[in-house]
């Protein structure tokens, strides 16, 4: 495959063109990446394929003792990846820690009340609950006040 | 960092405690034994109640998600313990010159300011929730915008 760049004069006309005799995988990833802006996070379904799902669509991350699982309103998969790992990789996308066990998608909140002793209570877009624990509230709190990117 | 996050709300909650026992001790003392005579030693009273009442708290500061119920049930013991602490400690201070409405109004007292306390925290938790959800309707009104 070859690499071809140019200068143009036009700033309007900026542009990615993809020239192809068989859209292949490669190119429906490049495509895909290219669409998404890279906002895709790989994870496994239930038949233990790799697929990867976009950032935005996932709710909120789970560990289950040793096992990390990505919940979207389509399903759950599983990650294979520690759950300091995804928040990690995941922490510029406005995922961050909500408690011990949870990772939480901060554009898929949907509404936040207060629970007792300092927590707070979010529901998700598709109608869940995830508890965010006093420790974590302030961080989120602060992301929510200083405007999410 | 989940034991630092512990002590520093132990700390926080240690002086506000202190806070509102020296306040209480204070304002009961002045109406009901105001010409008692007390010692220096007295002025000790409400740290040490302070350490006493913080015992109750302790499962809510190394316990990260304990249950809605286990919370509740939490907070009535602690209401409990304080009150109880509170009434003997009033006893043995003041309670030559106590009468019973005194330890009523001690009862009470105790009772409406942890109440208070509680009414405060959640009006300040209230206030930040809204403000993350008026942010949270902001961004979603800018990301519909930006679709169309």
């Amino acid at each position: 495959m070859k690499l071809i760049e140019r200068t143009i004069e036009n700033p309007e006309d900026d542009a990615i063109i993809l020239e192809y005799h068989e859209f292949t995988q490669e190119f429906e990833d490049i495509k895909n990446y290219i669409l998404d802006n890279g906002q895709l996070f790989p994870v496994y379904n239930k038949e233990k394929a790799l697929i990867k799902l976009k950032i935005k669509e996932i709710l909120y991350f789970e560990a289950v003792g040793e096992l990390v699982f990505a919940y979207t309103e389509q399903g759950v998969f599983e990650v294979k990846m520690r759950l300091y790992q995804v928040e990690d990789k995941l922490e510029k996308n406005n995922v961050l820690r909500a408690s011990k066990s949870f990772l939480i998608n901060l554009y898929r909140i949907a509404a936040v009340t207060p629970a007792l002793n300092g927590r707070l209570i979010a529901t998700m877009d598709n109608g869940e609950k995830v508890m965010i624990s006093r420790q974590y509230a302030k961080i989120i709190t602060d992301r929510f006040l200083k405007g999410l990117v | 960092m989940k034991e630092k996050f512990a002590f520093k709300r132990m700390l926080s909650d240690f002086l506000n405690i202190n806070a509102e026992t020296t306040l209480s001790i204070a304002i009961i003392g002045t109406i009901f034994a105001g010409d008692v005579q007390i010692g220096f030693q007295h002025f000790f009273l409400p740290i040490c109640l302070s350490v006493i009442y913080l015992i109750p708290c302790l499962p809510l500061y190394f316990k990260e998600n304990l249950a809605m119920k286990y919370v509740l049930i939490q907070r009535a013991a602690e209401l409990i313990f304080i009150e109880a602490i509170t009434l003997i400690t009033a006893y043995f201070l003041i309670g030559h010159v106590l009468n019973v409405w005194g330890y009523i109004a001690i009862g009470i007292s105790v009772m409406l300011f942890d109440f208070l306390t509680y009414l405060l925290q959640w009006f300040f938790e209230k206030s930040t929730a809204d403000k993350i959800n008026n942010a949270i309707a902001e961004l979603r009104k800018n990301q519909t915008n930006s679709d169309k």
